[in-house]
């Protein structure tokens, strides 16, 4: 009787988890207002793409969404992108994104930013990581569980431009002295983020995409030992990497105007020089210019959205 | 790995149960010191070896004082806690001696900084608490080696206590209790309460404090006192949440641990204050080094002598403040290797020696106007002042430095405050803001029964299985949505488990 008790009550749990699961997916669906909604949509909205209409798929944390342009992209050159970077992302996280891109899209190119690969994680933390995300998967409750955040926050829609959020404030980063100092040391990248590297190199080879790495511009996340170690890690590996802290005279970041937070992200102005360096790796990877192309009216109209949103922005960088 | 993951509570604790049920009951010690030793290892890898080390040693140590009498009994003693000192002091504060001894000297010494093995501080206190007790021989010294291991490295308590004294919880820990009904209801509830305080109150005021704490010169007035005050809320939810976790699972295994708070937040006064938070750190300090140096020689011949010339008054002042000194400074310090922790020490000695001072004053007050105390106006007027004493002394405590804690404290009197701005800094919405008020109601309620003596456990077991379950069913889908993980928020370490 008491057995039978305990039984009943786990299965009311699982019922109820399961029942909660399907309110939250339901309430998160075309809600903004959670984080964890915010994260789910991006994916979603990925998978709402034309079937195979991207050439470029980004991969990262912060980092990655702040750095590229995906309507500069489309306006300069006609390259498709998409930037499925999250805050805070782990490693083992975009190498489940990467698997999942099989199944909607074959990029050509997928850009992987590489302040990821530097966060600290041993392999038992990864593993559990694995296991709360499979645990996520399996009851999405635990993912999105503040959907509830949609009874309070009406409107914080963030604008995204197909991954990519326009920061518009410039907080000037004023001690970049010791930034990319040479040395010859080389800082380590856990061995869990190495192999969930490896996972991701593995998934995007297999749909037929090159992988190549990049550094984003930031005082406040790269370092010359960095630098070293990702050289050698991609050499490891054999992908292309190029770091835009060492070419700062190709990008020509100004630290005074184009971060958003003091050096760790950069703003709209950073994205700007970022992406136009980016566009010159991305020539040479054979990417076609769909401007003109019929099935590719969508980006026109969404970056059509974009310009007045950035024209507005110009108008007021100017007047100050 | 930590409590609050999704793997120690959906995978590691379940199993460990499960294990322990299906093991003979002589054996389910060794279950247990086996999980406590492999929760060890997936949190601090190779370092696991400084705790085996610290159990055989702790266990041949205590052995080896009972063998002996008289003077080389103190000696045996006096070399055990030396060493057991030196590896805590060689991991934890090294640096920070070389480098004060390096400023006297005016030359700059290196340390080699070590990995701090997780809970040194907790069962660095247990073991030399149980070598005193041999030593006084209040205590056997224990033959079985499973008991003394598990004392000091039982998985739920090595993180952030309780310090349980030998006598009060080994004996439990073997016992192999079975895990009934009741104890799983009982403690399976108390552990969801400690990680809703924990994660859905706690981790969000984090973001706050973080804010206030990073750029104390930016925030003044009212926000100065919000933030500060919502450290308090913070320390007080993550602290005492993690203790009912681990109380949690004492519980469902029928094991006796000591509580660690008391409704802190009801006192009068600082040193009431003391007497119900981390009451297992104050009750070692009391056992362990306010009655040895009451009671030595130096002391009590101390208060002899400025009795005769001095009155008693006087004698009961010199007597406390050199009993009390080294309480406040071991208090500090063991807290960690900053000037600020040592600082806090000595704020509450202070203060603590100012209520030594006025009793007299305050005794005659009351008797000639015949107020009460613990009654009205004065009673509400004693209450605000130890909150006040409480939230300036963990300032002290939070700030990175002691002019940084003053800096903050000052501010809280300087306008104009951006209470809007730290909010905003601080990312917490009003939905966050919804959570963290019904956190602070929910543990303002359970508090205030508990200090009129209602036990919520007994009243949750009266109840029909049905009212059982929805209200279990509401807590776990109540720290399963409140709680603040996963994207958008920020892992927030537990703040006890780094001293």
């Amino acid at each position: 009787m008491r057995n039978s008790k305990w039984i009943g009550f786990v299965a009311g749990l699982a019922a109820l988890l399961i029942l909660f699961s399907l309110l939250s997916e339901t309430v998160s669906t075309g809600s903004s207002a959670g984080y964890a909604a915010r994260r789910h949509n991006v994916l979603k909205d990925f998978k709402s793409q034309k079937p195979h209409t991207i050439d470029v798929v980004v991969l990262g944390d912060s980092e990655s969404y702040t750095s590229v342009d995906t309507m500069r992209l489309w306006h300069k050159r006609g390259i498709t992108a998409y930037v499925l970077g999250q805050p805070a992302a782990q490693v083992s996280e975009m190498a489940r994104m990467a698997e999942q891109i099989a199944g909607y899209q074959k990029p050509k190119v997928v850009l992987v930013e590489t302040n990821m690969l530097f966060r600290k994680v041993s392999m038992v933390n990864g593993a559990q990581n694995q296991f709360g995300q499979t645990i996520g998967e399996a009851f999405p409750i635990f993912q999105n569980h503040d959907f509830w955040k949609a009874l309070f926050v009406k409107d914080c829609q963030v604008r995204r431009y197909n991954g990519f959020r326009v920061l518009t404030r410039a907080f000037p980063d004023t001690k970049v002295s010791g930034y990319m100092k040479p040395t010859r040391r080389a800082q380590a990248i856990p061995a869990f983020n190495q192999m969930m590297m490896a996972r991701i190199v593995r998934a995007c080879r297999d749909n037929g995409s090159r992988v190549i790495l990049y550094s984003a511009p930031s005082t406040k996340n790269y370092s010359m030992a960095k630098h070293n170690a990702l050289e050698a890690y991609a050499a490891k590996l054999g992908v292309k990497y190029y770091d835009l802290n060492t070419r700062l005279g190709l990008t020509a970041i100004d630290w005074n105007q184009d971060t958003y937070d003091g050096g760790d992200h950069l703003n709209y102005n950073g994205a700007e020089k970022t992406t136009d360096a980016l566009c010159a790796v991305l020539a040479r990877c054979g990417l076609a210019d769909h401007r003109g192309d019929k099935n590719y009216r969508a980006y026109a109209q969404l970056y059509r959205q974009y310009a007045k949103r950035v024209k507005r922005i110009d108008e007021r960088w100017n007047h100050i | 790995m930590s409590y609050q993951s999704l793997f120690y509570g959906t995978l590691f604790l379940p199993a460990v149960f499960v294990l322990y049920t299906l093991t003979k009951q002589a054996y389910r010690k060794y279950v247990l010191l086996g999980a406590s030793w492999l929760f060890y290892f997936l949190a601090m890898h190779r370092v696991t070896w400084v705790l085996v080390a610290t159990c055989v040693g702790v266990y041949g140590a205590a052995l080896w004082i009972d063998r002996a009498s008289g003077r080389q009994r103190t000696f045996r003693l006096t070399c055990a806690i030396a060493l057991l000192a030196g590896a805590l002091i060689r991991v934890k504060y090294a640096g920070w001696i070389a480098d004060g001894i390096g400023m006297l000297a005016g030359h700059q010494f290196s340390v080699r900084a070590l990995v701090v093995p997780l809970g040194i501080s907790y069962y660095t206190l247990e073991a030399i608490g149980y070598l005193c007790e041999v030593y006084w021989q209040h205590q056997a010294a224990d033959r079985d080696f499973v008991r003394v291991a598990l004392f000091l490295s039982f998985f739920p308590q090595i993180m952030e206590g309780p310090i349980a004294r030998y006598q009060d919880s080994a004996a439990s820990l073997c016992a192999g209790q079975p895990i009934t009904g009741q104890s799983l209801r009982n403690g399976c509830l108390r552990m969801l309460w400690g990680f809703f305080k924990k994660m859905a109150g706690a981790d969000r005021l984090s973001l706050l404090v973080t804010v206030i704490f990073s750029q104390p010169h930016r925030f003044h007035g009212w926000a100065a006192l919000l933030g500060s005050a919502a450290y308090v809320a913070q320390l007080y939810l993550e602290f005492s949440g993690m203790i009912d976790v681990t109380m949690g699972t004492a519980e469902v295994l029928q094991i006796h641990l000591p509580e660690n708070f008391r409704q802190p937040f009801f006192s009068r006064s600082a040193s009431e204050f003391w007497r119900r938070w981390h009451i297992t750190l104050g009750t070692w300090l009391k056992t362990y080094v306010f009655f040895p140096v009451s009671t030595s020689h130096l002391v009590v011949n101390g208060n002899r002598q400025a009795r005769k010339k001095y009155g008693r008054q006087t004698a009961k002042v010199w007597t406390s403040f050199l009993a009390l000194t080294p309480v406040w400074l071991f208090n500090g310090f063991w807290h960690g290797a900053k000037w600020h922790y040592i600082f806090y020490g000595l704020y509450y000695l202070v203060i603590l020696m100012l209520e030594v001072i006025l009793e007299p004053a305050k005794k005659r007050f009351y008797s000639r106007t015949g107020f009460s105390p613990d009654r009205g106006l004065f009673s509400i007027l004693r209450w605000l002042r130890t909150l006040a004493i409480i939230v300036a002394g963990e300032v002290i405590f939070r700030a990175d430095t002691v002019t940084t804690a003053f800096t903050m404290i000052g501010n809280v009197f300087r306008g104009p405050s951006h209470v809007h701005a730290l909010l905003a800094a601080s990312h917490l919405d009003f939905s966050d803001g919804f959570v963290v008020v019904l956190c602070l109601i929910l543990v303002t309620v359970v508090d205030v029964c508990r200090e009129k003596g209602v036990h919520l456990f007994a009243w949750f077991d009266r109840q029909p299985t049905a009212v059982r379950w929805a209200l279990s069913y509401s807590l776990i889908f109540a720290l399963i949505c409140f709680g603040a993980y996963g994207a958008g928020y920020r892992k927030v370490d537990m703040i006890y488990a780094k001293f």
